[in-house]
């Protein structure tokens, strides 16, 4: 269910492309949690459940026989899904009634209650072990996975153009807008329910990737345990990047990730993002880059 | 873990284990924090008093120690996440998983796994009506006023971070106390902790009403009462899980409101 | 009591406040006026402690307070009022006025009196059992006015305590300003309003903000005469 490497040899090379694939997943991972934050003001606990979803899919698909291009494209597809229902059925109702004795901490509960749910019943998935041996590339001196370094290309990848969208196109125009100043830009036409759902998509999409990268990993497995170790070090990231920065929370990201590969054993991984989450929070409120953000925290 | 016990036992236990859980959770939520860790700090004090009486310490002793653990552990965390933002204040309570997360069965424990509910019941009875005097004195009404707005708490002198780092303590208190003293419940399971107490415990606090002291109390019993049926650990929490979303949207005022608004009319 | 000297405040690169000075003896009100955005509730802000100080420093009764954080301040003697009324919503307006009077540490007997006598200075007693959410404009500041003053602190800073209020209850709350003022050997009062008339028969000094500057200090006839004050803010009907 949840296995990790014990201790491991270490060489410059190897270390660099496991904190280059680590680093990569977990900045994915955590611009989904920056992502929305940016454009609601409140945090998806849930974010966890796309992740979870796109395992299960991708496992699915897997035991049927399915190609890994194609189960990769099914999880994607599954845990952008459960990401917008997650946000329609539990966010939005959560977030629109404000008041009462919850007050403002209501959408955080429901997104609890809601990985909690998912976490509980979601199907125990299959790790795809024959894909691990599905060739190696020779670096370095080492043979490293071809799947491994693939999730790395492609996490990346995916990193640049969450990037380039939330740059330059009118969604992110109007995400930036939301997260400066939601009134002003509900006056300006930006429609704030309709940049939910759109970022609800792209959140989750971005959680779901890093799950399947995540699925081929040598020394990890996502599953029922997705709802602890990838959000714990996606939070750890996010944290120190202040919330919402997306820039500041990649770099968090690869900080938590070189921590836990140049640590001396793996086991300690969860303890060290619990550390540096725990850290960034009492130590760096405003994050890392604290000028890149794009909305400020709440005050209360 | 094997065991049987009669369904009332057991709800007594849940009852009584839950509620405390759950009072931990209300006191902080009462000060404008939300804490989805707070199960972690009766995995502690479960730990410490397991690894006591398995060395053959005295019980009270290793009940004392394991929620003085908690405590400690938690007047820690209130003291670095007392100064967060409350989104920055909760996620940083998720940093809590990884201790839940890292539970293990103590090795070579041998635990009196017969014990009797009636020390928790009495413990969460005392809890919850220390917990009502407390909402009503100077320094409940202090926490609920920093819960409210923290600016004008400020205002009136009211120093926010005291306020929140003793709710913390106290709430981890709380739970070290269900912690310690789910040692001696027959089907004592540390692990039971992870997410699933966290749960539990939320689910208590929303479904009875997070509005008063007695609303975690009457959650509990709905959850004790729900958790004697046949069905797995995880079968459990989503029933819980659901509950709580369904409550959190709907009835966010939990069943308390109901009576309120009865009384109203 | 209150001094107030040459204090600055910036936000970045823009100065909200530039080296304004004002003093408010026990005794006294003190009124800050101005139009929306010339800096009285940073002013007030800033001598609570929630602005830190650029440049400057606030005595209260001889002794520096500047740089304290706001519950400090609260603690030695300067109790607060705010803009935007910032009611404890989900408590009665009674639990209100006793949260108010947290800093007396008296018994609970005691601390309830003073709390049913600073409702009942207000008007609200008899709305004393309804939450602070239900309450109407009017009743909501009244509500927050009694809540400052039950923490018997020796100096108030009210942000616009007569905004909302209508004929009656604008009566009511300037005779007990006035009152307050004089009481208990006597509190320093300052006071904020974006309409200097209000400022005319409840304070003794005004002070007249513009754009982050003072522009006029003195008494009520001196400061509507001012050459300043009548072209930065009064305009033609106040010139006549």
């Amino acid at each position: 269910m949840h296995r990790r490497l014990g201790r491991r040899e270490f060489t410059l090379t190897q270390s660099f492309i496991d904190i280059a694939f680590r680093g990569s997943i977990y900045a994915l991972f955590a611009i989904g949690y920056a992502l929305t934050y940016v454009a609601g003001g409140t945090f998806n606990v849930a974010h966890p459940v796309s992740a979870m979803a796109a395992a299960a899919a991708v496992s699915w698909l897997l035991a049927r026989d399915q190609p890994i291009w194609v189960a990769a494209g099914g999880g994607v597809i599954a845990g952008a899904i459960a990401g917008v229902i997650v946000d329609r059925v539990v966010l939005w109702p959560a977030r629109s009634r404000g008041g009462g004795p919850l007050g403002p901490a209501r959408p955080l509960i429901a997104g609890l209650a809601a990985l909690a749910a998912f976490g509980a019943l979601a199907p125990e998935t299959e790790r795809p072990t024959h894909l691990l041996h599905a060739g190696y590339f020779h670096i370095g001196g080492f043979n490293m996975p071809k799947l491994t370094i693939e999730g790395t290309i492609a996490s990346v990848v995916a990193l640049l153009i969450v990037v380039a969208i939330v740059r330059a196109t009118r969604y992110g125009l109007g995400l930036r807008a939301l997260g400066s100043n939601t009134s002003a830009a509900r006056a300006a036409g930006v429609g704030a329910e309709p940049m939910h759902i759109r970022t609800a998509l792209l959140a989750s999409m971005c959680g779901a990737l890093a799950a399947i990268a995540l699925l081929t990993a040598p020394d990890y497995f996502t599953g029922r345990s997705t709802p602890f170790d990838l959000p714990l070090a996606g939070l750890a990231a996010v944290a120190l990047g202040g919330l919402s920065s997306l820039p500041a929370s990649m770099i968090g990201a690869f900080i938590v990730a070189s921590a836990q590969i140049l640590a001396p054993t793996a086991d300690a991984s969860d303890a060290i993002a619990a550390a540096l989450l725990v850290l960034a929070i009492a130590l760096l409120p405003r994050g890392l880059l604290a000028a890149t953000r794009l909305r400020e925290t709440d005050r209360g | 873990m094997q065991h049987s016990v009669s369904p009332l036992v057991e709800s007594l236990w849940r009852f009584g284990i839950v509620g405390l859980i759950g009072l931990g959770v209300w006191i902080v939520l009462r000060s404008g924090r939300v804490m989805l860790g707070n199960a972690a700090f009766a995995a502690i004090a479960a730990a410490a008093t397991a690894a006591l009486v398995a060395r053959g310490t005295a019980d009270i002793i290793a009940v004392v120690a394991g929620v003085l653990a908690a405590a400690a552990c938690g007047a820690l965390f209130g003291v670095a996440a007392a100064r967060a933002t409350s989104t920055g204040f909760a996620i940083a309570s998720l940093a809590l998983w990884a201790v839940e997360l890292s539970m293990r069965a103590p090795a070579g424990a041998v635990l009196r796994s017969q014990g009797s509910p009636v020390f928790v019941v009495i413990a969460v009875a005392g809890a919850g009506v220390a917990a009502w005097f407390y909402a009503r004195s100077r320094h409940g009404r202090a926490a609920a006023a920093v819960g409210q707005d923290e600016r004008a708490a400020q205002g009136i002198g009211i120093d926010p971070v005291r306020v929140r780092v003793t709710a913390v303590t106290v709430g981890a208190l709380l739970a070290g106390v269900a912690g310690s003293l789910s040692v001696f419940y027959p089907g004592f399971d540390i692990t039971a902790y992870r997410l699933h107490g966290d749960i539990a415990a939320f689910a208590a606090v929303v479904l009875g009403g997070a509005g008063g002291a007695l609303g975690p109390l009457v959650g509990a019993a709905l959850v004790a009462i729900a958790a004697v049926a046949p069905v797995t650990k995880e079968h459990a929490t989503a029933v819980n899980a659901v509950a709580l979303l369904a409550a959190t949207i709907v009835l966010p005022g939990g069943i308390a409101s109901i009576f309120s608004r009865a009384a109203r009319r | 009591m209150i001094e107030i000297q040459e204090i600055g405040v910036a936000f970045g690169g823009v100065k909200a406040l530039d080296k304004i000075s004002v003093s408010c003896g026990a005794g006294r009100i003190v009124g800050v006026v101005g139009p929306s955005g010339s800096g009285k509730s940073t002013l007030l802000d800033a001598i609570s402690g929630i602005h830190p100080l650029a440049s400057g420093s606030v005595l209260l009764g001889g002794i520096r307070i500047d740089g304290l954080a706001p519950h400090v301040v609260a603690r030695r003697g300067l109790a607060r009022m705010y803009q935007e009324d910032r009611l404890f919503g989900r408590m009665t307006a009674f639990e209100n006025v006793l949260a108010g009077a947290y800093l007396r540490g008296e018994a609970t007997g005691a601390l309830e009196s003073s709390a049913r006598a600073a409702l009942e200075s207000v008007g609200m007693n008899e709305r004393r059992d309804t939450y602070a959410w239900d309450l109407a404009a009017g009743e909501r500041r009244r509500l927050a006015l009694a809540r400052s003053l039950a923490s018997n602190a020796p100096a108030l800073a009210l942000d616009e305590p007569l905004r909302c209020l209508d004929g009656s209850e604008l009566d009511l709350v300037r005779a007990l300003l006035v009152r307050v003022a004089s009481e208990s050997g006597g509190r320093a009062i300052v006071i904020s309003d974006r309409d200097i008339s209000a400022c005319e028969e409840l304070c003794d000094r005004v002070l007249v903000l513009h754009a982050g500057k003072a522009i006029a200090h003195g008494t009520f006839d001196e400061v509507i005469h001012d050459v300043d004050v009548r072209d930065a803010y009064l305009g033609v009907e106040w010139s006549q």
